[in-house]
């Protein structure tokens, strides 16, 4: 299976789940941009998708850190040293970690404050008791995992722009798709 | 696939850096601490800190009658603080604590809410909430309270004229009773 995979590129697996989570974390980061700027008793529907979509991402991710682990290795795109292709590696792994350890810490926040964790129609049931300490505990987390991933967007363009300026990797390998 | 362990432990280095960095942003952007006060403030405790103060009941004020369109400026006006701070009974604290009945209550006893040391400083100095102390707050907390973590300005570009600043002090009266 490895070595059917041509330097540069992923197998079909990885490409759909990148695809998948980038799409439905497209989306949900849209509801991230919105949700804190609305005022506190006006949140109802946009915790709704925000939870919702929470898990989709979350659930994703952690399929795909399997898939990281369990599936064909991908080798560095043609010219490309082994450790610099090992870094931009180990961004997207740390990408992957942190939106599925996003999810679990989100659900016990919103126990932590007595919410239900909705998904879409239905919602989870509440299995942790509310506690000021529990929301405290995880909000902020929660909060600073979701500064981490967006200095990790960062790392990963800036590490990107680089690679394809010395090593003429080519732009595209920074979306989603087949190029790694 | 082999990685050199200089070039492991950069990234390493680098990613753990950063996460470091995120766990400290929370707290610089937003004020807040990842640890709830165990403090539970009884009415005994309370009325301590208010013995000898001879304050009104300032929810027994009659407030200004009010238009529909009026209430809703004055809402309006409170839209920022209302990213912090829940005004009804049992509301929660978020990143600011609950201030339900304010008025009349000493600086810093909201129940589980983890307090500046600026904030238990005022509460020691026996300072209790006035709608003139809030007005003075609400124009400019740091002045007012140095050292507190209550993030102001809360955007760029904030209009915190005298007028917005007003309506925020009527509507707090009027939702925290």
């Amino acid at each position: 299976m490895i070595a059917s995979l041509t330097p540069g590129r992923q197998d079909r697996v990885a490409t759909v789940l990148g695809w998948a989570i980038f799409i439905s974390f497209f989306v949900l980061f849209f509801n991230i941009i919105n949700l804190p700027r609305t005022p506190l008793g006006e949140r109802e529907g946009m915790q709704l998708w925000h939870d919702s979509l929470g898990w989709v991402v979350a659930a994703l991710a952690w399929s795909r850190i399997y898939w990281f682990v369990a599936g064909p290795k991908p080798l560095p795109p043609p010219g490309m040293p082994e450790d610099s292709f090992a870094f931009s590696r180990a961004i997207l792994f740390t990408l992957f970690l942190v939106f599925a350890v996003e999810g679990v810490i989100g659900v016990f926040y919103a126990w932590g404050e007595g919410r239900q964790v909705h998904f879409f129609a239905t919602y989870f049931p509440q299995l942790v008791k509310t506690s000021e300490e529990l929301r405290m505990s995880t909000g902020y987390p929660h909060s600073a995992l979701a500064f981490y991933y967006l200095m990790l967007f960062a790392l990963w363009f800036a590490v990107g722009i680089v690679q394809n300026i010395k090593y003429k990797s080519g732009w595209r390998r920074l979306f989603p798709g087949e190029q790694v | 696939m082999s990685v050199s362990v200089k070039a492991r432990s950069f990234h390493v280095l680098v990613l753990v850096g950063l996460l470091a960095l995120a766990l400290y942003f929370p707290y610089l952007w937003f004020g807040v601490t990842p640890f709830a006060a165990d403090t539970e403030w009884s009415k005994e405790q309370i009325a301590a800190l208010l013995k000898g103060k001879d304050l009104p009941d300032f929810y027994a004020m009659e407030l200004p009658q009010r238009t529909d369109e009026e209430l809703l400026e004055q809402k309006q006006a409170f839209t920022w603080c209302r990213f912090c701070h829940t005004l009804e009974q049992g509301g929660h604290n978020r990143v600011g604590p609950n201030l339900h009945r304010i008025f009349g209550q000493p600086a810093g006893v909201v129940n589980h809410f983890p307090y500046s040391s600026a904030f238990v400083e005022l509460r020691e100095s026996g300072f209790v909430w006035t709608p003139e102390n809030m007005a003075a707050f609400i124009a400019d907390p740091h002045v007012m309270v140095p050292g507190n973590r209550m993030r102001y300005p809360p955007m760029i570009g904030y209009d915190a004229s005298a007028e917005r600043n007003a309506m925020i002090l009527e509507y707090l009266l009027r939702e925290t009773r």
